[in-house]
């Protein structure tokens, strides 16, 4: 992992005690709400319904043991025993008080953290695949150049008020995209060129919220030494142009999207020809000093463990097997193996871990891999480094604490924001929604069926559930008062992107669930055979089938898109 | 005679503890919306509304919504008041800080 050096540590520091004295000048009257505001919100700090919430960055989802058990810490000296993973592969805090946060700030910054850039008009948290470094698909770790990005975005004088937040995300699997690169302001995948060069192709333009926009490739290759100036010209001719007038307007994608792809990349490589040859260009030398950071840990020479791990996918201990076969990857390490642990168990909201979870799981990852997790996009935690022959007896340990649920990529392994339970931009609350959606559909048996099947709830437009890319999506709306839910079908954030399609009008709390029921059995009747995927299948047949089959006993056509 | 009628209910977080509060008839803050003051028109709403603004040091962003008036009970109309009123309709894992961990 990447470790701070004395810059960043004075750095880390300095913030946290500004936003010290901010806060007492907030609360002695000094400074008004809208001064403070901007203030609170370059620290990751939100007032939301009942209470603040602090938001603290996780660089691109990856955590020592050492910050899991000061992050407990915090939630139970500070909070109310819990913390929540965000999307983004971030942590929030939903109760903290505010004379209390550069405390917070403080012990943050002991273990290397900070909830610097986590909010505002400015560069977010850069986020990866959370296979970095151990994914068998993998051209080459993305981690060095997450940091790297990290360090060129942090107090960017340029970039500290662009029109509107910005988010990067970096990917190299050459099949899968686990990180939901195209869904980003700039997405980089990093590629071999023609004569065997690693460079990147650089996408731009993407996002969720009320007007999802799949990002378009902006750049086939950009070479190594060039990616923070290819995307300085990307963010400089984005905060020249980007419209500051209108907050549903102010996002790349619109500007992409008014201006055209083309006319867009002719602006970008013009501005790309003032940025090329700055100090900006990354030397080799630099690309390498920071790939130490990542070198691969202290693994055990290991005999290939392949055989091993399909046979634990068939032991008699049939819970064992299923975690096995659902919440194991393959390493790219022989002997290794990439342990899921699920946080969409029991009651729990999705995403949500207590304190004595976290300072468990800080000595599950000191004593199985390496002192070292993961957190990922969809809300869960990694163990990226478990030898294979071990296990079994993880499994035994996640179980007692819960975290063994073997649904990894099955339908209750949701997506869920906070929604109106929490947030304060949201319609209608997600939690419970999700909550219903576990108790119906908790036959294992019946998950493992249906294969994997992506479910993503939001609890308003600004889709922090990422709903529109859920195989199924679920979004919450306010009608005269009274919470509804939108049901979209056929959305996908990988490589293969595509937006979900609302089939029709919205649904009162009461139905929604037994709307996904419906379409789950349409489903299962439509498939060609047991292994083809629901996006497959939906592909395949298009939406009517899924329209009829909710909306039959309507005239669906009647009803506006709500 | 019991009836419903639409009342104005003045709001906001406190400013250091972040929690839900609503404007008394005596215009101190209170954390449960049945100590609330109801008003019977938004005019007068924002009359106090206007009042109490000027002491953002004590309460954030303060501002009105509309409630029903029921039996002298005040029921808020949109979901957003009621879950601001009630607290998350999720389980916690501690209700409070410094209560058992779960």
């Amino acid at each position: 992992m990447y470790r701070y050096d004395e810059y960043d540590r004075t750095l880390v520091r300095e913030r946290a005690a500004q936003l010290r004295g901010q806060i007492a000048r907030r609360v002695s009257g000094e400074l008004t709400e809208d001064e403070f505001k901007p203030l609170r919100l370059q620290n990751g700090l939100y007032l939301q319904l009942h209470a603040y919430m602090l938001r603290i960055a996780i660089p691109y989802g990856m955590l020592a043991s050492t910050q899991l058990r000061k992050l407990a810490h915090i939630a139970r000296t500070y909070d109310r025993g819990y913390g929540h993973f965000t999307t983004r592969q971030n942590i929030q805090f939903n109760w903290p008080e505010l004379e209390d946060v550069p405390n917070i700030l403080d012990e943050l910054a002991d273990v290397e953290m900070h909830a610097i850039q986590t909010s505002g008009n400015c560069i977010r948290n850069i986020t990866t695949d959370h296979l970095a470094g151990v994914a068998r698909d993998e051209l080459e770790d993305p981690r060095p150049f997450c940091e790297i990005t990290r360090q060129w975005s942090t107090f960017h004088p340029e970039f500290a008020f662009l029109p509107r937040k910005f988010k990067i995300a970096f990917t190299a699997g050459r099949e899968v995209d686990r990180a939901a690169m195209l869904y980003h302001d700039i997405g980089v995948r990093i590629v071999e060129n023609a004569a065997g060069e690693r460079g990147f192709s650089i996408y731009a333009g993407g996002g969720m919220g009320r007007t999802p926009v799949i990002a378009k490739e902006i750049r086939e290759f950009v070479p190594r030494e060039h990616l923070l100036s290819y995307m300085e010209a990307i963010l400089r001719v984005y905060n020249r142009l980007g419209r500051r007038d209108n907050i549903f307007k102010a996002r790349i994608k619109i500007l992409v999207n008014e201006t055209g792809i083309e006319r867009f990349r002719e602006m970008v490589e013009a501005e790309w020809q003032e940025t090329r040859e700055s100090t900006l260009r990354l030397a080799e030398g630099e690309i390498q000093e920071m790939a130490k950071f990542f070198a691969p840990p202290s693994y055990e020479s290991l005999s290939p463990s392949d055989a091993l791990l399909a046979e634990l996918r068939r032991s008699p201990n049939a819970d064992f097997a299923r975690w096995a076969r659902n919440n194991v990857v393959l390493h790219k390490q022989p002997g290794y193996s990439v342990a899921m642990l699920s946080l969409k168990a029991s009651d729990t909201p999705p995403g949500d871990l207590s304190d004595s979870q976290m300072d468990a799981v800080a000595d599950l990852a000191d004593r199985y891999s390496f002192g070292e997790l993961r957190v990922t996009h969809t809300q869960n935690l990694v163990l990226a480094d478990v030898k294979t022959t071990e296990l079994e007896k993880l499994w035994h340990e996640l179980r007692a604490l819960d975290l063994a649920t073997a649904n990894v990529g099955r339908l209750t392994d949701q997506i869920c924001c906070p929604g109106l339970d929490f947030c304060n931009l949201a319609n209608a609350r997600s939690i419970p929604i999700a909550e219903e959606i576990r108790h119906r559909f908790d036959d294992l048996d019946y998950l493992d069926d249906l294969g994997d099947v992506s479910l993503k709830i939001s609890g308003c437009i600004n889709a922090c559930g990422h709903h529109h890319v859920g195989n199924i999506g679920i979004l919450g709306i306010d009608k005269r008062g009274i919470e509804h839910y939108q049901l979209l079908v056929g959305g996908s954030s990988g490589y293969d992107a595509s937006i979900g399609k609302i089939l029709g009008h919205a649904f009162p709390r009461e139905e929604i669930v037994g709307a996904v029921e419906k379409v789950l059995k349409l489903y299962v009747r439509l498939r060609e055979s047991e292994d083809e995927p629901f996006l497959d299948t939906f592909r395949r047949v298009g939406e009517k089938p899924f329209r009829d089959t909710l909306y039959s006993n309507e005239l669906y056509a009647d009803h506006p898109q709500s | 005679m019991s009836g419903i009628s639409s009342c104005y209910v003045v709001t906001g977080n406190l400013t250091q503890a972040g929690s839900v509060v609503y404007l008394r008839a005596d215009e101190t803050w209170a954390t449960s919306l049945a100590e609330a003051h109801p008003l019977p028109t938004e005019e007068e709403a924002e009359e106090r509304l206007a009042r109490v603004r000027v002491h953002e040091e004590i309460v954030t962003e303060p501002y009105v919504f509309e409630a029903e008036l029921s039996d002298g009970a005040i029921r808020p109309k949109s979901a957003r008041e009621i879950l601001r009123s009630a607290g998350p309709s999720t389980r916690l894992r501690r209700p409070d800080r410094g209560a058992a961990t779960a």
